[in-house]
């Protein structure tokens, strides 16, 4: 176990300096603006670094259901974790690819199950757009 | 600091240099340079603001440019080459098409030791989607923004592509769209991350490609961020044109509906006003009028090839073809595009 301060941490302490002391130092408009964008980045940092396995497993877990494969103990090493997540949205794509979710109630679980996933990107991403995107009405069709 | 600062502005003091030689020497004068200074954003070039005095010659009196400099690394695919973006501008400029007019082509390996870029004029005004958006200064502008939109792009349709052969075209034996999905799905698999919910539209896309009626000059980008506006009477000009290419003027259409660029209403979001607004004016400029379904086609058409670029963009970065933080943020919007993309998917 590493000791404190952990890498969460350590990133709103670079945010911190860079929010607090750099930004308003500097005059150049285009380093400001990448100084902005360098602050976004570690903003979504902060929020990916908690509980990123947590993450992986259960979207393993759900892409093993719905492809239909053993659900095995995902592996403990976080790489091959990643690496197990990876190859099954893979074969999600191949069995897209090939048709297999062009209709019928296969197409629905993939739906929701693509969305469920983009979600989790977007609660990392960019959180102020999808609580809109959430709060949007239904569509009309 | 005080070594960065002094580099910085031996930067500045030998660009300025390079351009008085270059432009002394197409101007036929000894011109200089009053100003000179960067401007901020422009994922693929750096821009600067020059302004200019000619005292003799044709070119005599002051001129408000920009320079364009091309950046380091091979363009994105779909991307003009400057010669051709310059041919591209110097097209439409002679259509009366609202664009920068296009001074100089400053080409590579120059003797004025400037780097390879445009130079053209710099029309005053707002891009900014946020401020054109909010800003009470631009509440005139604003009443009539979507229709000035709608009828520039008529007009940018209705240029003769004969002159522009250096465009891209779809291959033969394929439609517009199904050229572009090709090329989009190559650029995904080159990229080669897993992405189902862009599966999902490549599926849907290639399954309902619409008949190709007519092929016309496309923007390729035309949208709230590459218009200049100008308080008073709105659509100055029509800006980067790297990714024009010569395709299905429905492209275009449904580029402008996307909800990103909030030139029209959204479920969620006001833009300057109902897509129908557009439409309208659109066709009254002698545009050609979609159908429901070839509006929706064109729309997920548009998400699906903002999607590709998101990706493509990180990609540069990731390639190393292009070492840049903002490039590789731009990667992570593609969940957006992907949810906006399932939002329509949905319905099927």
């Amino acid at each position: 176990m590493q000791d404190r301060p952990t890498a969460l941490e350590l990133l709103q302490a670079m945010r911190d300096l860079l929010e607090r002391e750099i930004l308003p130092s500097l005059t150049d408009p285009r380093l400001k603006y990448q100084t902005l964008i360098a602050i976004n980045v570690l903003r979504m940092l902060e929020r990916e670094v908690p509980d990123e396995e947590g993450r992986l497993r259960a979207e393993l877990g759900a892409l093993q259901e719905l492809l239909g494969l053993s659900r095995e103990e995902p592996p403990v090493d976080p790489a091959l974790l990643r690496r197990c997540v990876l190859e099954a949205n893979l074969e999600l794509c191949e069995r897209i690819r090939q048709g297999l979710a062009d209709a019928g109630p296969w197409r629905q679980r993939v739906l929701a199950h693509v969305r469920s996933a983009v979600e989790e990107k977007l609660r990392i991403n960019n959180p102020s757009r999808l609580e809109a995107f959430l709060a949007e009405p239904p569509d009309e069709e | 600091m005080g070594d960065r600062r002094s580099s910085e502005s031996a930067r500045v003091d030998g660009l300025r240099t390079g351009l008085e030689r270059f432009i002394g020497c197409r101007a036929d004068s000894a011109v200089s340079i009053i100003a000179l200074s960067p401007l901020p954003g422009g994922t693929m070039r750096h821009a600067w603001a020059v302004d200019l005095d000619v005292p003799s010659g044709p070119l005599a009196g002051s001129h408000r440019l920009i320079y364009l400099q091309d950046r380091g690394g091979a363009p994105l695919g779909s991307r003009l080459s400057r010669e051709d973006e310059f041919r591209v501008l110097s097209v439409m400029h002679g259509a009366g098409v609202r664009v920068p007019k296009p001074y100089w082509r400053v080409p590579p390996g120059d003797a004025s030791g400037v780097a390879p870029g445009l130079i053209v004029e710099r029309v005053e005004g707002e891009t900014l989607a946020r401020r054109l958006m909010q800003d009470p200064a631009f509440e005139r502008a604003r009443a009539h923004l979507l229709e000035q939109i709608g009828e520039e792009l008529a007009r940018i349709h209705a240029v003769p592509t004969d002159a522009l052969g250096c465009l891209s075209r779809p291959a033969a034996g394929k439609t517009p769209a199904e050229a572009q999905l090709a090329d989009l799905e190559s650029t995904l698999r080159q990229i080669g991350e897993p992405h189902p919910a862009l599966e999902l539209a490549l599926r849907w896309l290639g399954g309902r490609v619409p008949p190709s009626e007519r092929t016309v000059v496309v923007h390729g980008d035309y949208r709230l961020g590459n218009f200049v506006v100008d308080p008073g009477h709105g659509l100055s000009a029509v800006l980067d044109w790297e990714l024009s290419h010569l395709g299905d003027p429905g492209e275009d259409l449904g580029w402008v509906c996307m909800r990103f660029w909030r030139c029209v209403d959204s479920p969620g979001a006001r833009g300057l006003g109902p897509r129908q607004r557009f439409f309208d004016a659109y066709a009254g400029a002698g545009g050609q009028r979609l159908d429901p379904d070839g509006a929706l086609y064109w729309e997920v058409f548009g998400n699906f090839r903002w999607a590709i670029v998101t990706l493509g963009q990180a990609y540069r970065h990731l390639s190393g073809a292009e070492r840049s933080l903002e490039l590789a943020s731009i990667g992570r919007h593609c969940a957006e595009v992907e949810w906006e993309l399932l939002r329509f998917l949905r319905r099927f």
